[in-house]
């Protein structure tokens, strides 16, 4: 089985639209995500992304480039503002293992680790 | 139903949330595809499996304070395929709770299976607000 060295990156660019899109996949309504108002009450001072919506662009990355993730263990480093945008991608270390990361507008690590992954199709019950 | 909310205090490590049933509809594929772009094929994404525990979650744990932040998550997947059209189910439990510089810092573990197929197991590793 060969791994790539790199994932390519894969980006977006939320906003306020994708904010509402992301609370309601995920049910997550949050005023710190939708609201300006609460948001400029908090410490962040504006609307942040939902995390895991960093996560699941780093999750898409990885299935377009054929590969699933099998294992993945990351923190969320920064947080992301409505209007930034993100883009997830991977760099080998050795063997299946990859660090991998998600940018705000290029320049702030807001998710960062490592994951295992596997080439899709290659777990069990797959062809059900 | 209890509207007490989830405090700290109230987690205990092996608590159990009981099940989420969360069905990959077309409702939730436009969500995704709005986002991340449509999903090839009739397999689900592996990422609407992510939001899928995310709601889960979310609903499971009610009322909750605002303010609790998603600090770290770890995610093992079986790489059992799941169809869009199924149902997910979703396991929400606590796996640790301990306060550490004056932090309140909850382990909570989903597992997800569809069919009786193991799909996903995740750790959301939360700053609890109150």
């Amino acid at each position: 089985m060969s791994f790539p060295d790199t994932i390519p990156p894969l980006s977006i660019r939320p906003g306020p639209e994708t904010a509402e899109a992301y609370a309601a996949l995920t049910q997550d309504w949050n005023p710190i995500h939708l609201d300006a108002d609460f948001a400029a009450a908090t410490p962040f001072g504006k609307p942040i992304a939902h995390g895991t919506m960093a996560l699941n662009l780093l999750v898409e990355a990885v299935a377009r480039a054929g590969f699933r993730i099998a294992e993945l263990d990351i923190r969320f480093t920064a947080p992301t503002f409505v209007g930034q945008a993100l883009t997830a991608s991977a760099r080998r270390r050795e063997g299946a293992e990859y660090a991998v990361e998600v940018y705000a507008d290029g320049e702030t690590a807001v998710l960062t680790g490592t994951a295992t992954l596997d080439m899709r199709g290659t777990g069990p019950d797959t062809a059900t | 139903m209890n509207d007490e909310m989830w405090t700290f205090a109230r987690f205990e490590p092996g608590q159990s949330f009981g099940t989420v049933t969360i069905p990959l509809d077309a409702e939730r594929v436009a969500g995704w595809a709005a986002i991340y772009g449509a999903p090839q094929g009739d397999a689900a994404p592996d990422g609407l499996i992510v939001a899928g525990m995310m709601e889960a979650y979310i609903r499971a744990i009610q009322p909750r304070p605002k303010g609790n932040v998603h600090a770290a998550q770890k995610l093992a997947f079986s790489g059992a395929a799941c169809r869009i059209g199924e149902e997910v189910v979703y396991h929400v439990s606590v796996l640790s709770a301990e306060e550490k510089r004056g932090r309140n810092w909850v382990g909570f573990g989903i597992r997800a299976e569809a069919g009786g197929r193991d799909l996903l197991r995740g750790e959301i590793l939360s700053i609890w607000a109150a």
